[in-house]
């Protein structure tokens, strides 16, 4: 048990400082223009990214199932102007009716 | 614009969708990690005893869960300039620069807004800890959660959101760019990296142009 718990503060620290090495290494500093524009690319790429990994991989291999028909849902519902909550609810609620038509 | 409450209160569905997973019977996220501590390596660990065995176990897990969290650097590096105060401040600060917190705080052209960085990260903090409480209560009345579509809340989520940030070609570049480089590597990287690998499309203002 004591394991357990040296792991999770372990991986806590780990993960602590990932996220606090770029507060800690660039505060105060001016940076320059070109850090500016490098970042402006990174929030569209990582979420681009963040969605084709929770959407196209199963385990460790591409896959295409019923979460592909709630994305597609979702940015109907996007095309459509709907609330945010509504799209995520639409989302789901088309995966879960691809689901229950026998889709994986 | 997006509103912060509305995309905090979807978070909220999500943090319940995952707590769900942890108390339902077959959650995949369960799945994977009883097949991460339970099954893999058996036969190579029997040789060695028993905590040999635990001790590669502890090893595959923390190298799991870092490969996994090794986004949060390029997105703590996106969010320092908008940071104020000491660096344990700033620090601290940073620790709620979670997926949608990150997000939300974004107001365009590579800038962050520390207020909405902390607003929404508490919020989403809040949201996570009592959706995912309340998913374990109420998991085993739920049933499968993959039944109900949870696990596409997230995905959903980060949609709208990027749809909220593509401005411009040069977004909708790098968004397609990161998007093909994540697909690439799921084959054959280990979770955690083709979202680090997607990180590489900001070389491309490297290239200049606007901002």
């Amino acid at each position: 048990m004591t394991g357990v718990w040296v792991l999770v503060g372990v991986v806590g620290v780990a993960t602590i400082a990932l996220k606090g090495a770029g507060a800690a290494l660039l505060a105060g500093r001016p940076l320059p223009a070109t850090f500016g524009r490098m970042v402006a690319l990174l929030a569209p790429g990582l979420l681009a990214a963040l969605i084709v990994v929770q959407i196209f991989t199963a385990g460790d291999r591409v896959a295409l199932d019923a979460r592909a028909v709630g994305l597609t849902a979702a940015a109907i519902a996007l095309i459509a102007r709907a609330p945010i909550l509504l799209v995520v609810a639409t989302a789901a609620l088309a995966t879960a009716l691809a689901r229950a038509a026998g889709l994986t | 614009m997006l509103d912060l409450r509305r995309a905090a209160g979807a978070d909220d569905e999500l943090g319940c969708g995952r707590g769900a997973h942890g108390g339902g019977v077959e959650g995949a996220h369960r799945l994977r990690a009883q097949r991460l501590l339970v099954d893999r390596g058996d036969d190579e660990l029997a040789d060695h005893g028993p905590q040999a065995a635990e001790l590669r176990k502890h090893g595959r897990v923390a190298r799991s869960t870092v490969e996994r969290d090794a986004p949060y650097l390029p997105i703590g590096l996106s969010v320092a300039p908008a940071l104020r105060g000491s660096i344990p401040r700033r620090v601290l600060e940073a620790q709620l620069a979670v997926d949608e917190a990150w997000a939300i705080a974004h107001v365009g052209d590579g800038r962050y807004d520390r207020d909405r960085l902390v607003g929404a990260g508490v919020i989403v903090f809040v949201a996570w800890v009592s959706g995912t409480g309340l998913g374990v209560l109420g998991g085993s009345v739920l049933g499968d959660p993959a039944a109900l579509g949870l696990d596409v809340l997230s995905p959903a989520l980060f949609l709208a959101l990027l749809v909220a940030q593509v401005r411009d070609a040069r977004a909708a570049g790098a968004a397609l760019l990161g998007a093909s480089i994540a697909l690439a590597c799921i084959p054959w990287a280990p979770a955690g990296v083709p979202i680090v690998a997607a990180s590489l499309v900001a070389l491309l203002g490297l290239k200049g142009g606007r901002r």
